[in-house]
């Protein structure tokens, strides 16, 4: 933009790092000018957290040098980070629940003296950064009860108190909403326009055509493409992240369903953690080879149903079929023996143990696990998923490899390789795609469509309409907790979808 | 209780540590221990290589000393393998004294006469089957409390403990007492003997079958393996089908039984009759054997026995060097401290690496 003769606001040269043999980072080289939002793009792993840890000073490159405003420096730590004007939005918030926005200001402010005094200057600061920068917050609220997107905006304000100069935003996008994406982006184009260099880590290419000046891809630890916004088009940097052309589901032709029902249930009533009555007597039917997509604004329903359906959320009111057969709705360990597969939607603590070797996860929802002499052949089991993860190319250093340490693609591939070994007739999947990246989902999606072409009835829970129109046989939407609409892909539209999601009539 | 789930959080992340991890830790922690006790004896006037000579290397010169640290190894090893069950689910039993007590007495009811001398030869097994039972019973209020009200499995042991002691103080005052003290009179069936001259008998045996059993159960059963992913994600326990109330019952009474069991073996192997304080701090020191051996079967074999010779040397230490007994209790605690500690710095740092994780 307009600092293209002065020196770079950031400059990063050859920085590199290595983690157990594998490059995360590979001399990755950019720079950042004053006015700019610099989108880093790239797929789950593609090492970007990795580099702006580094840039943050979490961790120390083993090779290449940092340069703010044209001088070297060296940051070992936060501290030093922020000294030097970079400040970074985590995917996690660092506030204080109880505090509200001024006393996690104060908090972070040098000589944190707790005077009245002090407060009321740096209330007085935050309310000029809010105007100058167009961002609407409340500063007497304890941060606990405002909401992601509120909290978020915090955290910005928190940077610019600080004075950063390059504020670093780790995939802020991942938590918001669409209406509140579009008033995040306010603000950033506001701190561009102050001069302000903003790096903006996304793996969703719409935001990053949006937002941006300059797109720089990361792939495999290496910058594979720079290309400014203005030039670029979807199709060249999706080339850009994978290297190939990326395989999509536009050549799916869908197999009409059976006649048969798979899954059937009634009036099913259930309740949330939280005792709010959540499922208000849903019906629904889910053939043999078909792909039913519930869609519907987060917190509708969907979870209970999705867990209610696999039998771990126990419904207090209604019945469920599996292949014809009522099931006892208080015996979890049922519904996996009569073949119900169940993909959830927290695949870190739910789907796996963390802590647990890849092995003893395969052997998770699997009765059927290899055994001798009635005692677990951990052999066996470590060479089955070996196999799958062969199969379903989950990238890991072996079986044994430790679960929390996979990427979400990787874990995701591996739980629905382990869902599907035993081929249910019934598949529940919530949110399989959520946070992975394209080539990941659409691994993901095929999968779905190969078990419904076995014979599988797929119910899929997702907050991604073209997904649920690319692969859906029909598509139900939940409303507080009720189904109010069935229809046909082919025959609708995302608009009118939308409008049921939003408790509208089609 | 938030430092009580903090030290369960810490736990937890601990158990997925690397086994190179954990030895670090580990041994640092019996290192850093010994190396401040070592300041606390010279403190008394004492010589530390002396005071630890006659705790560690003496007890095993002979084979009358070696059957005294069996006195202390075998209970140790099986409170301590009862400790790591409930671990495995993340449940932390502090009531092995109560357990054990417990233990104790139902061995005692059925080896004193007349009731041991009509059952014979069968008095024997049917008093570890008794107070493995009451062991496992005396676990399961607790177990109840938990499943049924959700109270903390933590404070309910612990404080079952104050109730057994004086039901086992009552008891050996008044229904059970024989004599001027207030003591059981003499059960009728002891453990075996394996060496004549030496105290060691069968139980050490027993305790060490038990641990190979423990491993099995822990590593090679659908049981442990629920266990340990409940303990390891209790959602994702449920989501494998586990029905949680019932591990966490069935955890807690396990362990309470291996804890009865060590009361049975110590009133059949060791003392003979039940009295007051025949528990010892065996509840608490099975807790360190635990984590000292990092609920690993191998590794809490070599912890029992390490605290078996810290607690069979005390005595001739205090003879000889002036330490008083004590020191022992001082030096576990001193260990816990720094395991912790390690558990603790290594929990953040890995945190730190998850927070910044690509």
């Amino acid at each position: 933009m307009s600092g293209e003769k002065q020196a770079p606001l950031l400059e990063l040269q050859g920085i590199t790092k290595i983690f157990g043999g594998v490059a995360a980072n590979d001399s990755i080289s950019l720079k950042l000018h004053r006015g700019e939002v610099l989108a880093l793009l790239g797929e789950n792993g593609a090492g970007k957290s990795t580099l702006m840890n580094i840039i943050y000073g979490i961790y120390r490159p083993d090779a290449g040098s940092i340069l703010v405003n044209g001088q070297k420096v060296r940051i070992t730590s936060p501290k030093d980070a922020m000294a030097h004007g970079i400040g970074m939005v985590h995917q996690h918030f660092m506030l204080i629940g109880r505090f509200n926005a001024v006393e996690n200001v104060t908090l972070i402010t040098p000589d944190a003296s707790w005077s009245l005094l002090k407060k009321k200057q740096i209330r007085a600061s935050l309310e000029e950064l809010k105007a100058r920068y167009g961002i609407e917050v409340d500063l007497d609220c304890p941060v606990e009860q405002l909401s992601i997107s509120m909290q978020q905006k915090i955290e910005i304000l928190k940077l610019l108190y600080t004075g950063a100069d390059i504020l670093i935003l780790d995939e802020p996008t991942a938590v918001l909403l669409p209406q509140e994406c579009e008033a995040l982006f306010e603000i950033i184009r506001h701190m561009a326009q102050q001069g302000k260099g903003v790096i903006f880590i996304s793996h969703k290419l719409d935001e990053v055509l949006q937002i941006s000046q300059r797109v720089d891809v990361l792939s495999h630890g290496r910058i594979t493409g720079e290309v400014e916004t203005a030039q670029a088009d979807k199709d060249l940097i999706v080339r850009m992240m994978s290297g190939d052309n990326v395989p999509d589901m536009s050549g799916y032709v869908k197999k009409p369903p059976q006649e048969e029902a798979a899954l059937s249930c009634a009036g099913l009533v259930a309740f949330d953690d939280r005792k709010v009555r959540t499922l208000d007597g849903v019906d629904l039917t889910v053939h043999r080879g078909e792909i039913v997509g519930v869609a519907g604004v987060e917190g509708n329903g969907q979870d209970e149903l999705a867990e209610v359906l696999a039998g771990v959320r126990r419904a207090t009111a209604g019945q469920i079929f599996i292949g014809g057969k009522e099931m006892d709705l208080s015996d979890p360990a049922g519904f996996i023996s009569s073949g119900v597969g169940y993909i959830p939607s927290d695949r870190n603590t739910v789907g796996t143990v963390p802590d647990f070797p890849l092995y003893e996860n395969w052997m998770l929802r699997n009765p059927h696990y290899p055994k001798k002499r009635g005692l677990t052949d951990l052999r066996a089991v470590q060479a089955q998923a070996a196999q799958a993860m062969e199969d379903f190319d989950v990238r890991a250093a072996g079986p044994g490899a430790r679960s929390a340490n996979l990427s979400g693609g990787n874990l995701q591939k591996f739980i629905l390789a382990r869902e599907l070994e035993t081929e249910p007739q019934v598949l529940i999947c919530s949110y399989p795609t959520r946070g992975l990246d394209v080539k990941a989902s659409w691994f993901i999606r095929s999968q779905l469509t190969k078990a419904k072409e076995r014979g599988a009835g797929v119910v899929l829970f997702s907050g991604d309409l073209d997904e649920l129109f690319a692969i859906s046989d029909r598509i139900v939407v939940l409303y507080r907790g009720r189904v109010v609409g069935q229809l046909r892909p082919e025959e609708t539209t995302a608009q009118e979808v939308i409008l049921m999601m939003m408790g509208g009539t089609a | 209780m938030k430092r009580l789930s903090f030290f369960r959080e810490s736990l937890a992340h601990y158990q997925g540590a690397s086994r190179a991890r954990k030895l670090v830790i580990l041994l640092l922690s019996v290192a850093a221990a010994m190396l401040v006790g070592s300041v606390l004896i010279l403190a008394v006037g004492a010589n530390p290589l002396e005071a630890y000579y006659y705790m560690l290397i003496r007890p095993v010169t002979s084979i009358s000393s070696i059957g005294e640290v069996a006195m202390y190894f075998t209970p140790l090893l099986l409170v301590g393998i009862g400790v790591a069950f409930a671990f495995h689910a993340k449940l932390s039993n502090l009531g092995g004294e109560g357990q054990m007590l417990f233990g104790a007495l139902g061995m005692t009811l059925v080896g004193i006469p007349p009731v041991g001398e009509a059952l014979g030869m069968w008095s024997l097994p049917l008093g570890i089957l008794l107070g493995i039972l009451m062991g496992a019973l005396w676990a399961a209020v607790a177990g109840f409390f938990r499943v049924r009200f959700n109270a903390s499995e933590i404070v309910v042991t612990l404080m079952l403990n104050y109730i057994a002691k004086q039901f086992i103080s009552y008891v050996v005052f008044y229904p059970l007492r024989s004599g001027a003290e207030p003591q059981s009179a003499r059960i009728v069936a002891s453990l075996p003997k394996l060496y004549e001259g030496s105290r060691i008998n069968w139980g050490v045996i027993l305790a060490l079958l038990l641990t190979v059993g423990y491993a099995v159960v822990i590593r090679r059963t659908r049981f442990g393996y629920h266990l340990r992913a409940l303990g390891g994600s209790r959602r994702a326990a449920e989501y494998s089908g586990v029905k949680k109330n019932r591990y966490y019952f069935l955890a807690l009474a396990l362990s309470g039984a291996l804890c009865g069991l060590a009361g049975a073996v110590q009133i059949s192997g060791n003392t003979m009759r039940l009295m007051e304080g025949v528990a010892g701090d065996f509840g608490f020191s099975g807790i360190v054997v635990a984590m000292l051996g990092s609920l690993h079967p191998a590794g809490m074999v070599i912890a029992a026995l390490f605290m078996a010779l810290l607690e069979a040397g005390s005595m001739t230490m205090q003879v000889r060097t002036g330490i008083p007994v004590s020191f022992t209790s001082v030096l576990e605690a001193l260990i816990v401290l720094f395991i912790l500690l390690g558990m603790a710095i290594s929990a953040a740092q890995s945190k730190r690496k998850k927070v910044s994780k690509t």
